[in-house]
């Protein structure tokens, strides 16, 4: 396709695509008087966040070795996803962040979900997930200070982190099962996934305990041998 | 589906996208099975061996049976568990919402079939360049550290070092070989990121070389595609084109418009298929000539 | 014209007492091939990093380094990524993408070239290379001599004018190692690209060699022509990298014109000789045996072992010749029990291997050391596998590096303390996957030592490797592996004057005599 070819097209398609998907999502809002609607725009919605934020890093570089280093991250974090029982992937996230700055952090975590989702199933759901898990990431990076500093911060982040992912994601849950999105509706369904929000906050924080330190040392000894 | 998957990535992508959004948005049972049929004709094209549907085939029927014993809604009570009514409403919503969950999920598994990593690459690269530099070197690592694993596994093994027994000395086992993986990791992306450094990584603005031309065929699908939608979409406008579920089954009425707009959007859902078809008895045709 | 001038150069790394280099004075005429070799540890690296700018490591640098008489440290990123290539060991880890094409176009990508120059250049050095028909291909699919011509084409795709070479053939089988230095001498000649190689092995480079520099502790000690330094007999250190037939004439107190291939040392050693074997002879024993095994690795692949067979002995050391991809590894993990056949009988120690439960087969009877040394060092100092151990019964002394970190010491010491490790078990039965690949000569040497004195003890060994001078210096039988069998087994003396290819070169140069 030319449109790739020529650097000034390419830039007017990086600015066009926003405009033209947020068009469409008002579109679908206007004309669609009942049905499912809100799991549509929210979709898009999330998915123009998406290439917003992604955009948003070219002109900031990252480094080859971040780069790198947050493309280990991620394919730790989807292998790590094969091993029955064993889900770092958030937690990995959140080290990836702390440790490679809050931009990493956003690719880490946006990657992830993209990769392991192409081994188990993506979905319109996929670019929410992406937001999600990138956010955590993202955060990671901005909190890298006092995360690295203390456990208390670490353990807090873990739990904070597994209830904003599990909430943010029950708003496609309540978009898609109910086809609105209602407060009392999206309450409801924050209830209901009450238990998994816990085990996965718990995890979440068990995860990091477990893998902060050594991943603390490694990092710390690449930082030392090669420089960062 | 040689032909699908031979064409522009960007238009299979607005293939895909457009369906879903406009299948869930009319909600619409008659858009749904049309939606579904579709998808299970791509779903059997695309399949590998051995793949069966049968794990989509439970969501299926679990959305089914969820939906009525939840939803209080409806006007036609079929029969009462206890004191809770179950509708013919909430059934066939239940049903609507089964079969447009299944047909979205066959269509995303043919757009992961059909979308390798290259075609990924190439749709995020306008966007972002660093982004599609990771999921390229992802998809370079990944059996690469699988391999890795089992290696240090068998070489644990090999050493005398026993990985089995109770549930605290395999998580032991496994947390020491995932260290040792993440330390290889680790040591090694440096290289990688020398040897990307080495070749002018950051010295300047990344160009992005793809292998995907705009074929004659890509251009008269995504004209039709967008004519499609288009035809699919304003008739919506004048006339309600969604069914309404609540509080009891009302189906849009049946003008010209709606009419217009049901054929365009069965025609687009189908579209892939009819090219595919074109395609095949096109090649049968050059072949018989040679 | 002079490509790179390198005067008084000295560098300490960061946190290291002994300077890595010192007082490094050579030039380089462009054009020129140039080797430098030395023993692991002697600076070749670190003087090459230096040169890439990218790769510099952290610490103290003085003298003077000029790129076409510019200073190396001052050069434009764009030049130095454009003009100087690099290519370093491992095939592995410098591939960066996951198809060969957008392998070829990551550096032009990066330094932005237009469409058009790109696709010309990627598209000749395709050709060149050969690269055609796996241009599509996906880079895990390559083997790992492929793997590591695609990084050299990689390189190339930009047209640098110097090349630097960190030991790229040194994780390569025989065969492919020689087409990557025929490619890479050809790059030299028809290019005239000027390549500097750091190299322990220098036996296919000498012929190619416009200068040979030798660097021993950070300095040089014998820099210039392969003719002009072997005019008088180099120090033992030097001798020790240099090929068979410069060895072979230097050992032989021979006088004249030192030969520098097999050609010219076969007019020299060829009819003089007395034959001469090393006693080889082991118990009678069945430790290890194989019969009619099958193997693969899925159930819709293609079998790896077809109906092999193969029998050791107490005392014996076996090695395994064969092509990559054979199935060596394969053999291997499966005799040791760690890959399942799925027909066929393997028994060791007059026991079904599957009898062993809960790998009581690897407390004290078999052992396996595969050929990533790594993958046997889990903690994060070497000291951490050995734990419980006496250090001082280990074949090697590893005390010096118990507290380092195992990616800190050098290829060859950690392929040595993954060996120890491996025997700290006190097995009686040991399979070795190409475990000196990493290893230089004095490495080398101690590997055989270690392996013959384990050997006096009734330890049996099975080796699976490409270097027929190991081979010749302690194999007591060799087997050849082709379509899944072991399709010869004999006696190391008959096994390399019988064969044409996978033999040594002095047994080449004397008829067999000599192995």
């Amino acid at each position: 396709m030319t449109v790739i070819e020529n650097k000034n097209a390419r830039n007017v398609i990086r600015v066009l695509t926003p405009v033209i998907l947020t068009a469409v999502a008002v579109l679908c809002a206007l004309f669609a008087s009942d049905g499912r609607k809100y799991a549509v725009i929210t979709v898009i919605v999330t998915l123009l966040t998406l290439i917003l934020f992604l955009s948003g890093f070219d002109s900031k570089r990252i480094g080859s070795r971040r780069l790198v280093l947050g493309a280990v991250f991620v394919t730790l974090a989807v292998a790590g996803r094969f091993i029955p029982q064993l889900k770092p992937l958030t937690a990995l996230v959140i080290i990836s962040g702390m440790f490679t700055g809050a931009e990493t952090g956003f690719l880490v975590g946006a990657a992830a979900v993209l990769i392991s989702n192409i081994f188990f199933g993506n979905g319109p759901w996929t670019p929410l997930q992406m937001v999600g898990m990138g956010l955590i990431g993202f955060f990671a990076g901005v909190f890298s200070k006092p995360l690295q500093k203390k456990k208390i911060a670490l353990i807090i982040y873990g739990v904070l982190s597994g209830v904003f992912y599990s909430m943010f994601m029950d708003i496609w849950t309540t978009c898609s099962a109910t086809g609105s999105l209602l407060l009392s509706d999206y309450l409801k369904s924050v209830a209901a996934a009450l238990p998994f929000t816990a085990i996965y906050s718990v995890s979440n924080v068990i995860y990091l305990l477990l893998l902060e330190p050594p991943f603390h040392r490694k990092l710390g000894r690449i930082r030392e041998k090669y420089g960062l | 589906m040689i032909w699908f998957k031979s064409c522009n990535p960007y238009i299979t992508l607005l293939y895909f996208l457009s369906v879903t959004a406009l299948s869930a948005v009319y909600n619409n049972p008659l858009y749904t099975a049309v939606t579904l049929a579709s998808a299970l004709c791509m779903f059997i094209m695309c399949r590998g061996r051995g793949k069966t549907a049968f794990g989509f085939f439970m969501i299926f029927l679990l959305t089914f049976i969820v939906n009525p014993i939840i939803s209080k809604k409806g006007a036609t009570p079929l029969i009462f568990i206890g004191s809770d009514p179950i509708t013919l409403e909430a059934l066939i919503y239940g049903l609507n919402s089964a079969s447009l969950i299944a047909a979205v999920l066959f269509l995303f598994y043919c757009f992961t079939d059909i979308t390798d990593s290259e075609k990924l690459m190439y749709m995020l690269s306008p966007f972002s360049a660093s982004f599609a530099l990771t999921v390229s070197a992802v998809l370079r690592f990944f059996p690469l550290y699988v391999r890795q694993a089992e290696q240090i596994s068998e070489q644990q093994t090999a050493a005398g070092v026993r990985g089995g027994g109770s549930i605290p000395e395999r998580v032991r086992y496994g947390g020491r070989i995932f260290s040792a993986l993440s330390t290889w990791a680790l040591e090694n992306g440096i290289v990688t990121a020398d040897s990307m450094e080495c070749r002018g990584y950051g010295t300047g603005r990344r160009s992005f070389y793809s292998a995907y031309g705009f074929k004659k065929s890509d251009g008269v699908f995504l004209l039709t595609e967008i004519l499609l939608i288009a035809g699919a979409v304003i008739p919506s406008f004048f006339t309600s084109c969604t069914y309404e579920y609540y509080p009891g089954l009302r189906f849009p009425e049946v003008n010209a418009l709606f009419i217009t707009s049901a054929s365009c959007y069965a025609l687009l859902v189908f579209l892939p298929l009819i090219f595919e078809i074109t395609d095949k008895i096109k090649w049968k045709f050059l072949l018989s000539k040679i | 014209m002079e490509i790179l001038t390198v005067k008084d150069l000295s560098f300490t790394y960061k946190n290291a007492g002994a300077p890595a280099l010192s007082d490094v004075s050579f030039s380089v005429s462009e054009g020129e091939f140039v080797t430098l070799c030395g023993p692991t540890g002697c600076g070749k690296s670190t003087l090459l990093r230096l040169i890439k700018k990218e790769l510099t490591p952290g610490g103290e640098l003085s003298g003077e380094l000029l790129y076409k008489g510019e200073p190396v440290k001052g050069l434009p990123g764009r030049i130095s990524a454009e003009q100087i290539g690099c290519v370093v060991q491992r095939p592995e880890e410098q591939i960066v993408c996951d198809r060969v094409s957008g392998e070829l176009f990551f550096g032009a990508e990066s330094l932005g070239y237009p469409r058009d120059k790109a696709y010309r250049r990627a598209a000749e050095v395709s050709s060149f290379f050969g690269f055609n028909d796996v241009f599509d291909k996906k880079t895990p699919e390559l083997s790992g001599g492929q793997k590591q011509l695609l990084a050299l084409a990689s390189v190339l795709v930009t047209s640098p004018s110097l090349i630097l070479l960190d030991e790229p053939t040194s994780r390569l089988d025989p065969v492919a190692a020689a087409d990557f230095i025929s490619m890479l001498a050809r790059i030299n000649r028809q290019l005239g690209t000027t390549v500097i190689i750091a190299e322990h092995n220098t036996s296919l480079l000498l012929e190619h060699t416009d200068k040979l520099i030798f660097l021993e502790d950070g300095r040089i000690t014998a820099c210039g022509t392969p003719r002009g330094v072997l005019e008088t007999k180099p120090s033992h250190k030097v001798l020790s990298d240099m090929p068979a037939p410069v060895r072979m004439f230097f050992e032989s107190g021979k006088t004249g014109e030192c030969p520098l291939t097999v050609k010219e040392g076969r007019k020299i050693f060829d009819g003089t000789t007395a034959a001469q074997y090393r006693n080889t002879s082991f118990g009678e024993k069945e430790v290890l045996s194989l019969k009619n095994v099958y193997f693969r690795h899925k159930r819709d692949g293609k079998d790896v072992l077809k109906g092999l067979d193969m029998t050791v002995y107490e005392g014996e050391v076996r090695f395994v010749f064969g092509g990559n991809g054979c199935g060596k590894t394969t053999l291997l993990r499966c005799a040791a029990g760690l890959a399942k056949h799925y027909s066929g009988d393997v028994r060791v120690f007059d026991k079904k291997i599957s009898a062993y439960k809960n790998g009581e087969l690897y407390e004290n009877k078999v052992s396996m050391l595969y050929q990533d040394a790594t993958c046997v060092f889990t903690h994060e100092t070497v000291g951490g596998e050995f734990k419980g151990v006496d250090i001082s019964c280990l074949p090697y002394d590893i005390s010096g590096l118990l507290d380092r970190h195992p990616y800190d010491v050098s290829g060859g010491e950690l392929q040595m303390a993954a060996l120890c490790r491996v025997l700290s078990t006190g097995p009686r039965l040991v399979f070795l996957d190409e475990p000196t690949k990493a290893m230089d000569a004095a490495a080398k040497r101690i590997f055989v030592n270690t392996v013959l004195k384990l050997k006096e003890n009734g330890v049996s060994f099975v080796i699976s490797c490409h270097d027929t001078e190991l081979a010749a210096e302690c194999a007591d039988t060799c087997s050849m592996m082709f379509d899944g069998k072991l399709i010869c087994t004999c006696k190391t003396e008959d096994f390399l004057r019988e064969n044409r290819f996978y033999t040594t070169d002095k047994c080449r140069m004397t008829g067999g005599k000599l192995i």
